[in-house]
């Protein structure tokens, strides 16, 4: 397994560009006006989630589950 | 080092991938049956497909020194419709006896409808029945979490069936747990957008070990690239993993789920240096 350093040496800046990305299309969204519709708040409970430090490092899988929550029909079966 | 790409639809794509592949190592590919981008109208689309990708494609493969295997099954969209699919099913088994079909794929969930519950499940019936391996689908993106629960509840349901037989495929974070917990073959597919990446693929293979873990590209009609298999093998080396550890994954584990069809004539390998 790499080291921290090793990761953050290889893994930096490709991550600042995703980050750059997520960045970019907040500000194309704010700049049309904005949304209130689920999936923008999705998109703001996942950034919420990746800025929190958590014992267990799941971040993917609680995204994952997080954005699960667009499927609408089974969310109500579930409920 | 060589290479076997397990899941790939060879169908839709050139033959400069297949090219391209040949020249990166890919030793041998194996493709399911899967959508084709529209709703086959005809039991007899299926059928000619089947013998497509049963008789065309492997002399296509061949052209670039590669060993084409395939799949046949009524895949998850398509199961919509019971009636066409039952008529497919119906012909299915004439194709289990030709010596590069592997078993029942792709068969699965799409949107979890009872339609494709149905359709799915007689599927793993079929496979159990004919003693044929199973390849399945799990849903896209938000429909993945809950379509793969169902699927677990399906197999649950059948007692004969062994795990070691089932690859589930397009694992992704949230739903590897389960599925591993089970004995059920892994499958990371590698796709733009809608699946897993290479980084994340690595990662699961060193969280959860390298068992019955099977990478794939599943390049098909869609914005995919085959070669995001290679990407894999790429990023895994580049964390330190061995020639020999890279092989465990992207040849040795095919052989071991696919060679269980007794016709993929590939076995797993160990590299000896001899000075």
């Amino acid at each position: 397994m790499m080291e921290p350093k090793e990761i953050l040496e290889n893994y930096y800046l490709d991550t600042r560009w995703h980050l750059l990305e997520v960045a970019a299309m907040l500000d194309r969204l704010q700049r049309a006006g904005g949304s209130q519709e689920l999936r923008k708040q999705l998109l703001d409970e996942a950034l919420a989630l990746l800025a929190s430090e958590t014992a267990e490092p799941n971040r993917t899988e609680r995204l994952l589950n997080l954005f699960s929550k667009l499927d609408l029909r089974h969310a109500k079966e579930e409920n | 080092m060589f290479i076997i790409q397990p899941h790939y639809h060879a169908i839709a794509r050139t033959a400069q991938d297949y090219e391209r592949m040949a020249q990166s190592g890919v030793v041998a590919v194996a493709e399911p049956a899967f959508w084709a981008g529209f709703d086959r109208e005809y039991p007899e689309t299926f059928l000619d497909y089947f013998k497509q990708i049963s008789e065309f494609e492997p002399t296509r493969a061949a052209q670039y020194g590669m060993a084409h295997y395939c799949w046949v099954a009524v895949n998850p969209k398509e199961a919509e419709n019971p009636e066409l699919s039952r008529r497919v099913l119906a012909e299915m088994p004439k194709f289990f006896e030709k010596p590069n079909v592997l078993g029942v794929g792709e068969t699965g969930l799409h949107l979890s409808t009872p339609n494709e519950c149905a359709i799915f499940q007689e599927q793993v019936e079929m496979a159990v029945n004919y003693g044929q391996l199973l390849l399945i689908h799990t849903p896209h993106l938000h429909d993945k979490a809950y379509g793969t629960r169902k699927i677990l509840e399906i197999l649950a349901g059948f007692s004969k069936l062994d795990p070691n037989r089932v690859w589930i495929d397009h694992i992704e974070e949230h739903t590897i747990r389960p599925v591993r917990e089970r004995g059920y073959w892994t499958g990371f597919t590698l796709y733009p957008i809608t699946k897993c990446t290479a980084t994340r693929a690595c990662d699961m293979l060193e969280r959860y070990g390298t068992e019955r873990m099977l990478v794939n590209s599943s390049a098909d009609w869609g914005p995919s690239d085959p070669f995001t298999l290679q990407e894999c093998v790429l990023e895994y080396r580049r964390r330190g993993h061995s020639v020999q550890e890279a092989t465990e994954v992207f040849y040795n584990n095919p052989c071991r789920f696919l060679g269980q069809s007794g016709k993929f004539r590939f076995r797993p390998i160990q590299i000896v240096e001899t000075e």
